[in-house]
């Protein structure tokens, strides 16, 4: 197995005092996989991901990232440290042009903006084509490649995404699914809640089913959606099938 | 013809004072959501400042300068020791609204303790230039030419450095530039300084037009956030054009063939500002946004 990447454990987390949303999760991402977090409505999936980011209020255990200790770390230090994410709403900067989107990615090093864009614009050619366009005007497909983008100007070494697809037309969910895939391809380490669960565990290294703030599940993304017991519960039973599917 | 071209060379005048002071009011507002009713009594200060260094003998240009410092000073400052420390201890909008407007007490009646409630000159108005279509005073040709220079370094800044860039990126989502390594709490100071120098600067255009006196930033506190609402709040683009709006309606509404005496023409200004919003809730180039 490669280098862990991230570390999480026992971690706890939560918006209002004395109620915790995280219940002591266990998590690890190694360098370039692509990880998967599933589970129901209210698992505390997003909360999960957000305290990783300092953006929830952490409560107990630790998180670690590179081999240092980042339980708790102000998000900033943690864009510099080399983690990256994309919120799944409200993740661009509307009335921003997607090349001001882009730069402000950037924000912590305007050095490297050139070449980022050049290696960017050749993932996303689309955008490219839209680098004086606001942000806003654009449609939600689009805007998610401008937030994917933004995420990954300053080279993180892992991606927090929260729910990618969530709000995208069929269309669209393949391409972002597809884009992911090819930023992992690239030496990226993805840690992704997805709501679309067949498709995230499909093409995930690792799974991780949430309930209830706490581990359920845990193991390779295909072996999850071959395991009846995570089908029956999770994903929608067996007859609807779709578990070769990916 | 001729009344109504000089009646809106004079809205250009007043409408100018009125977008230095929008556009400072409208920064704050986009990053904070802070609806800062001191803003007045911050162009009185800045018109003070002013006054003391023309009265120790310097001229205008001269004693503008430590003016605007004490005005970006003043602001820097507070954000330092009142509103910073209040927003993480997590104040409201209405709990911050409340408190500006002690703020804009305790600058005024500070100044009035100080100043006293006389009037002040920086020195004569000049006599009238006549343009041929419309006469203004030398005094009113710094104010709009001034105010335009200012207001094109604002737009300049805004749209083409990095911090400017930063500024729009906070106004348009907090969290995100946060999670894009932007660092808030530094660029929100520099809007305070940015905001303070250019309300000083503001008040020494309005203290330009004839007097300085201590409520003069409050009197015209209403007609700035006319200008900030018709323009779209948090917009600064919209802040300039809407406050040239309010300045050349309420000038034109004094017009003979109107006939409407020249005390209602802020009612005026109001009037049209009620009008747009009713086509247009979010103002000329505001977006919808729930507040």
């Amino acid at each position: 197995m490669a280098d862990v990447l991230l570390e999480a454990r026992d971690l706890r987390a939560g918006y209002v005092p004395e109620v915790d949303i995280v219940r002591g999760c266990d998590l690890d991402v190694a360098e370039g996989d692509l990880v998967s977090v599933i589970g129901p409505n209210g698992a505390g999936k997003s909360t999960l991901i957000k305290s990783l980011f300092g953006l929830v209020p952490v409560r107990g255990g630790t998180v670690r990232f590179k081999d240092e200790d980042v339980t708790g770390a102000p998000t900033h230090r943690l864009v510099a440290a080399g983690i990256g994410y994309v919120p799944q709403t409200e993740n661009v900067f509307p009335t921003l042009t997607v090349e001001e989107n882009l730069e402000m990615g950037a924000y912590l090093r305007p050095r490297i903006l050139e070449d980022r864009y050049e290696e960017l614009f050749e993932w996303f050619p689309i955008l490219a084509e839209r680098r004086k366009q606001r942000a806003g005007t654009m449609s939600g497909g689009q805007r998610q490649l401008v937030a994917l983008a933004r995420a990954l100007m300053l080279q993180p070494s892992l991606l927090l995404l929260d729910e990618p697809s969530a709000g995208l037309s069929p269309a669209n969910v393949d391409v972002i699914f597809e884009r992911i895939q090819l930023i992992n391809s690239k030496g990226v380490a993805i840690l992704m809640v997805e709501q679309n669960a067949r498709r995230a565990l499909a093409m995930s290294d690792r799974g991780y089913v949430l309930e209830m703030g706490q581990n359920r599940f845990t193991g390779p993304g295909k072996e999850l959606l071959n395991d009846p017991k995570v089908i029956d519960l999770y994903l929608g039973g067996r007859a609807s099938g779709g578990a070769q599917s990916a | 013809m001729e009344e109504a071209l000089q009646l809106i060379a004079n809205g250009v005048v007043i409408g100018s004072v009125i977008a230095v002071a929008a556009v400072g009011l409208t920064l704050v507002f986009g990053i904070l959501r802070l609806i800062n009713f001191a803003h007045g009594d911050f162009l009185t200060l800045g018109a003070f400042a002013a006054v003391v260094g023309t009265g120790a003998g310097l001229p205008l240009y001269v004693a503008a300068i430590p003016a605007i410092l004490v005005g970006a000073g003043v602001m820097g400052g507070l954000e330092k020791v009142l509103w910073g420390p209040m927003r993480r201890r997590g104040a409201s909008t209405v709990n911050l609204l409340i408190i500006s407007i002690g703020l804009a007490l305790v600058l005024r009646y500070t100044l009035f303790w100080i100043f006293g409630s006389g009037v002040y000159r920086y020195g004569p108005i000049s006599q009238r230039i006549d343009f041929g279509l419309f006469a203004l005073t030398p005094q009113d040709v710094i104010i709009v030419v001034g105010s335009a220079a200012a207001l094109f370094g604002v737009a300049l800044m805004l749209q083409k450095t990095r911090i400017g860039k930063a500024m729009r990126a906070l106004s348009d989502n907090k969290d995100l530039a946060e999670a894009s390594g932007i660092d808030v709490n530094r660029v929100t100071m520099i809007t305070w300084l940015i905001a303070g120098a250019l309300t000083a600067y503001g008040g020494i255009m309005l203290g330009l037009q004839g007097r300085v006196f201590a409520n003069m930033g409050w009197f015209l506190l209403l007609l700035i956030f006319a200008g900030v609402i018709l323009g779209g709040i948090g917009s600064a683009y919209g802040a300039m054009i809407g406050s040239m709006i309010i300045g050349v309606t309420q000038e034109l509404a004094t017009h003979s063939a109107i006939g409407l005496p020249s005390d209602l023409k802020t009612g005026v200004a109001f009037l049209v500002l009620i009008l747009v919003l009713l086509v247009r809730p979010q103002g000329i180039m505001g977006r919808k946004q729930a507040l």
